[in-house]
């Protein structure tokens, strides 16, 4: 009788010792917007676009210097992309990492980029 | 019936375990291509691939890569593919050097080489569909 108690309040211990083994809390300020795409701008963060719960959203830019080029597209498959030339780009670029969000403005012409902004906040980590 | 009893109560308790141990969600549109070496129209040959799909592919061949001297702004770019092809050139241009400072963990790179081993241009994409 006793034996059968040890057992199972053994294995109740288990069971609630793996149930608290769960992953670490993700606490902290949590933003990472999916892309949106307008007229004549889009934006959206690189997290937010990777792990969406569609498979057709993404934001990116390319470099090729001194060109540098981005696009986006959003879930409905609405897309914007442009193009720039100039060295003071570069900079801008090469701030993106895994979890920026990217604003990219495209000027009245349709094709050419007119401004480039590159957030890095914590809140857009995954 | 005090088994049974136990047997239920062990299998609720690893149930529930299972239910609350988090999964990662994996969704969002995800691309990142291994590394492909082919020839060129200029007599040379172009690599291309994503760190990301060449770090975690299934073989434990294929690598790109690329290094930057600050002393002589000389850069040296490298790739091998899952067949064991190679690539290999290096440069001192000021705009390949420039380029090459973008490449974060999830890039992709495209590396075009002439006949004589030069890198002739370096492209670097960041998207977030290349995130692991």
């Amino acid at each position: 009788m006793k034996t059968s108690l040890h057992k199972l309040i053994a294995t109740t211990a288990l069971g609630l010792a793996l149930c608290s083994q769960s992953a670490p809390a993700r606490a902290g300020l949590q933003f990472r917007p999916e892309v949106s795409v307008y007229s004549n701008y889009a934006r959206g963060s690189m997290a937010g676009a990777r792990y969406s719960a569609d498979g057709t959203q993404y934001i990116g830019c390319n470099f090729y210097s001194p060109v540098v080029s981005c696009g986006a597209t959003d879930k409905t498959g609405k897309s914007l992309s442009c193009k720039a030339y100039g060295l003071h780009w570069a900079t801008a670029i090469k701030s993106i990492t895994d979890f920026s969000h990217i604003l990219f403005t495209v000027a009245a012409d349709g094709t050419t980029c007119s401004s480039l902004d590159v957030d890095n906040f914590s809140q857009h980590l995954k | 019936m005090k088994a049974h009893g136990q047997k239920l109560l062990a299998l609720a308790a690893l149930g529930l375990t299972l239910v609350t141990t988090p999964v990662p969600t994996w969704a969002g549109w995800a691309f990142s291509p291994g590394v492909t070496i082919s020839p060129n129209q200029v007599g040379g040959s172009y690599a291309r691939g994503s760190l990301v799909g060449t770090r975690y592919s299934a073989d434990a061949v294929q690598y790109i890569g690329c290094t930057t001297t600050a002393t002589s702004t000389r850069t040296e770019c490298y790739a091998k593919n899952t067949a064991g092809a190679y690539l290999y050139c290096s440069s001192t241009n000021g705009a390949i050097y420039d380029t090459v400072q973008a490449m974060t963990d999830s890039s992709s790179i495209q590396i075009q080489v002439d006949g004589s081993g030069t890198c002739t241009s370096v492209n670097i994409y960041h998207g977030s569909e290349r995130l692991r």
